[in-house]
């Protein structure tokens, strides 16, 4: 009879457990008459304190892009791009009967254009001076070569970045014929013994331009043995064959960077003296948007940048109750005067961390894992305007629970920054027409 | 006897054991009203109280535990030892004016030892349900502060209190038992709230534990042998209760992170009001007896409120009538036992100026079994209804089957076969 009661008690228990499973119903009556324990707020008064400041040097060396072109800009002064590389072939091959016919830099567009491309720009071919080898790792965009003042050859020309593959420039063929005879007859049979010749090519536009800035390719393809050059110079001959002569040609290109520093872009800009980014000399120098029209400034390529920052962010914790923040929205607009069809914003903006002195941190954002993170700011278009939306919860939550204050900030800057010369201006938190604007989600789950 | 004792002891400890592991998370309700206080009161009973409306207070300890009146404890007689188990699920049909669903739960209802001491008084430990919890409310929609949108949230209960309780019914007089208990009440209720903003998600976790004791005192009076008066009281008193805390945060569509974990956070008491309790037991002829109950909970002196609702003055009233053809008959059917019995229960809540009141009708049947007097199987089945549709309520109307086995004497059957 004992047994009996275990065995019983035990069944009961069993019997008990699986009744258990279905213990939790899923109805959906009943809600209308409770409040959710949590309060949730949204809070849109932080000040979002944005800051200009210039990254002094910019590696211009690493892209395949070769940037050329001047124009004024609006807001950051005389814009202007010079590209300088190497030209080098793939073999020193030349049949020994090859009569030289002309040479021509072509060069190969890759749809980069800012700036009005209706306009006729002026590109200058020079001969380099110097070698194109940096002292350090890379070329910056502030680095320069000696090169021939006197044009080896220029052209007037209408840019046309979309509808045409490629630019033709006529190079002189007295210019061309020692090197090409020099490989034929085999007294250059590799780079350095080229490199007695020529050291390459910088393109100028002219000083007076006002027009736009052009990109080209250096090369279409590279493949393990093989390079789809976009942009060489072309050495057209003929080889003497019994019936008819055949044409054929030797090209030299520019290196792909990922094989080597064979070339890069200067880009600098020329500030008018007004101009209130003339403040701006040491990378750590800041400039506020409240001191600049209520204004930041982000350029790809001469190096403006913007520092964002959210000074009164602790003054959350003076609400009563302990809560979290469940999301934090970060909204920014450009002027709409800022941008048009030759100025165009080009989709989203970087986002990442900068220590005090502006030196780059992370380039993105820190996720929950403590690893940085690609991350964009969504570029919304709501009545044809530009507005920036940026999720940065996980950064104010860092700023909120950091027991000692670091004084970083976010860092907003363009794509392509290193290859190009786009740039967006955003409005700070006392503009007129959009102020710069923190919103912040914020749970209390105890009052 | 010092054997029987021991054994008694070990039997106990045996068959209490799954009832407190059990005891500890079980909720035997899915009614949303369980979302306030400490939950829904249990309406699971010993024994055959439950098929008699719930009532009982006059009812002799004769052949069952009879845990409504410690007074009864006195009334065990000479060397017995009874055991009680049982368990209910419920099933109910929850509706508002527009939607309704079911709901099932179900668990161990009680567990009860109790024996004689002397032929004229018993002694017994019981664990049996107090309140439970089990509730969950999906889409509750509130407002967002500083801004015109509202977020959503998921709020989930479960849980359970109990009651365990150490009993001593004495009889003074011929015609007069007294009796008292002490009760520990204990458990835990789980609460959950997920809320979700777009990307980001936070859910609170909180583990309410409450404990306390409670004293009751009771009285049976038997005016003559078909009459007897039942009165019994509980003492308020309150349950003091700690939290554990969990908050974890989804921001901005990363993994979940924990935000807060805080242990033993101090819960304001909840007190419990004095109870007061009275029936009455005639036996209108040898087969047929009847029981009329009435009790009053004075939560209104409590001064507590709710979230929403208000604690108010509680009124019970309970019937019950139990039949058979005939004890010594030869046919089995002939000893079964025929209860039937209701219930009546203003509700101790107040949502809205509407009272959250519930009744409910209650049948059943009770199968001697084994060799002994006294043992049985008792079934009992109930039906109500509580809360009302109107306004922004819910009406809850819910069966309940409560199977229990109440065993008599067993031990001396076995040593006298031996």
């Amino acid at each position: 009879m004992k047994k009996l009661l275990i065995v019983f008690s035990v069944g009961l228990f069993i019997v008990a457990c699986s009744f258990d499973i279905e213990n939790i119903p899923t109805l959906e009556v009943g809600q209308e008459f409770v409040n959710s324990e949590v309060r949730v707020l949204v809070l849109d008064t932080f000040t979002v304190k944005l800051s200009t400041f210039r990254f002094d040097s910019i590696n211009s060396s690493s892209t395949e892009r070769l940037l050329v072109g001047q124009y004024n800009d609006q807001f950051t002064g005389k814009v202007r791009t010079e590209s300088y590389f190497e030209l080098t072939p793939r073999d020193y091959e030349l049949p020994n009967d090859a009569e030289l016919d002309s040479v021509a830099l072509i060069l190969g567009y890759d749809n980069y254009f800012y700036g009005d491309t209706t306009l006729i720009s002026k590109i200058g071919v020079h001969q380099l001076e110097d070698r194109v080898n940096p002292d350090e790792d890379f070329f910056y965009n502030t680095s320069r070569l000696n090169f021939d003042p006197e044009p080896l050859a220029s052209i007037n020309y209408r840019p046309e970045p979309f509808d045409e593959d490629s630019l033709h420039i006529s190079i002189p063929i007295e210019f061309g014929r020692p090197i090409f005879e020099g490989i034929r007859e085999n007294e250059i049979n590799n780079d350095d013994d080229l490199r007695e010749f020529f050291y390459g090519f910088t393109l100028q536009p002219d000083a007076n331009d006002n027009t736009s800035i052009i990109g080209f390719s250096r090369t279409q393809e590279e493949g393990a043995f093989t390079i789809e050059a976009s942009s060489y110079l072309r050495f057209f001959y003929t080889t003497p064959q019994e019936f008819e002569d055949e044409e054929d040609f030797y090209d030299l290109i520019i290196q792909p960077s990922t094989r080597g520093v064979t070339g890069f872009n200067h880009i600098s800009n020329t500030l008018s003296e007004e101009s209130s980014l003339t403040a701006l000399t040491k990378q750590e120098d800041l400039l506020p948007s409240i001191a600049s029209g209520d204004l930041g400034y982000i350029q790809s390529g001469t190096g403006y940048a913007l520092r964002v920052e959210f000074p009164t962010i602790r003054r959350l914790f003076e609400i009563e109750g302990t809560g979290t923040i469940l999301s934090a929205e970060l909204q920014l607009k450009p002027p709409t005067d800022s941008y048009n069809d030759s100025f165009p914003i080009r989709g989203n903006l970087n986002v990442g961390l900068v220590d005090n002195n502006n030196e780059t941190i992370l380039t993105g954002l820190l996720n929950d894992d403590g690893n940085a993170e690609e991350q964009l700011i969504g570029q919304q278009e709501e009545f044809s305007e530009v507005l920036y939306e940026i999720s940065v919860g996980t950064y104010i939550d860092t700023k909120l629970n950091e027991t000692t204050i670091v004084k970083d900030a976010l860092l907003l800057f363009t794509q392509q920054y290193n290859n190009s010369v786009d740039r967006v201006i955003l409005q700070g938190e006392e503009n007129m027409d959009f102020e710069a604007t923190l919103t912040l989600t914020y749970a209390i789950y105890e009052e | 006897m010092q054997y029987m004792k021991s054994k008694t002891l070990k039997l106990a400890l045996i068959l209490l054991i799954p009832g407190i592991t059990l005891a500890q998370g079980n909720g035997t309700t899915g009614s949303p009203y369980s979302l306030f206080g400490l939950g829904i009161e249990s309406n699971a009973s010993i024994g055959k109280n439950s098929s008699l409306g719930g009532g009982g207070y006059a009812l002799s300890g004769n052949n069952f535990i009879n845990n409504l009146n410690p007074a009864s404890y006195a009334n065990f007689g000479t060397n017995t030892f009874l055991y009680d188990v049982g368990v209910s699920a419920e099933i109910s049909n929850i509706a508002n004016r527009s939607a309704d669903e079911r709901r099932f739960a179900g668990s161990i209802s009680n567990l009860a030892l109790a024996g004689s001491i002397t032929p004229k008084s018993g002694f017994g430990i019981a664990i049996i349900p107090f309140t439970d919890v089990g509730y969950s409310l999906l889409g509750v929609e509130s407002n967002i502060e500083g801004a015109t949108d509202t977020f959503v949230s998921n709020i989930f209960g479960s849980g359970s209190l109990n009651d365990l309780k150490l009993v001593y019914g004495h009889r003074i007089l011929k015609n007069i038992s007294i009796g008292g208990s002490l009760s520990y009440l204990f458990g835990s209720i789980e609460e959950r709230e997920q809320i979700n903003t777009g990307s980001s998600g936070l859910t609170v976790l909180e583990d309410n534990r409450y404990t306390g004791t409670r004293l009751g005192f009771g009285v049976q009076y038997d005016f003559y042998n078909k009459l007897t008066f039942g009165f019994a009281i509980n003492f308020p008193t309150f349950l003091s209760g700690k939290q554990d805390r969990t908050v974890q945060r989804t921001l901005e569509n990363t993994l979940p992170g924990l935000v807060d974990n805080e242990k033993d956070i101090p819960l304001s008491n909840f007190k419990l009001p004095i109870e007061l309790n009275q029936g009455i037991f005639f036996k209108a002829k040898e087969n047929l007896s009847l029981n009329i109950d009435y009790g009053i909970k004075l939560w209104g002196s409590t001064n507590q409120t709710d979230n929403i609702g208000k604690y108010i003055d509680q009124y019970i009233f309970a019937a019950g009538a139990e039949y058979y053809i005939d004890d010594r008959g030869i046919k089995p059917w002939h000893r079964l036992r025929f209860r039937a019995g209701f219930n009546y229960d203003t509700g101790y809540l107040e949502i809205r100026d509407t009272n959250i009141e519930s009744y409910q009708f209650t049948a059943g049947i009770g199968i001697p079994i084994g060799p002994g007097r006294g043992s049985n199987i008792n079934i009992s089945f109930a039906r109500g209804n509580r809360g009302s549709i109107g306004g922004l309520l819910v009406e809850e109307s819910f069966n309940t089957i409560n199977i229990n086995f109440s065993l008599k004497d067993i031990w001396f059957v076995k040593r006298k076969i031996n």
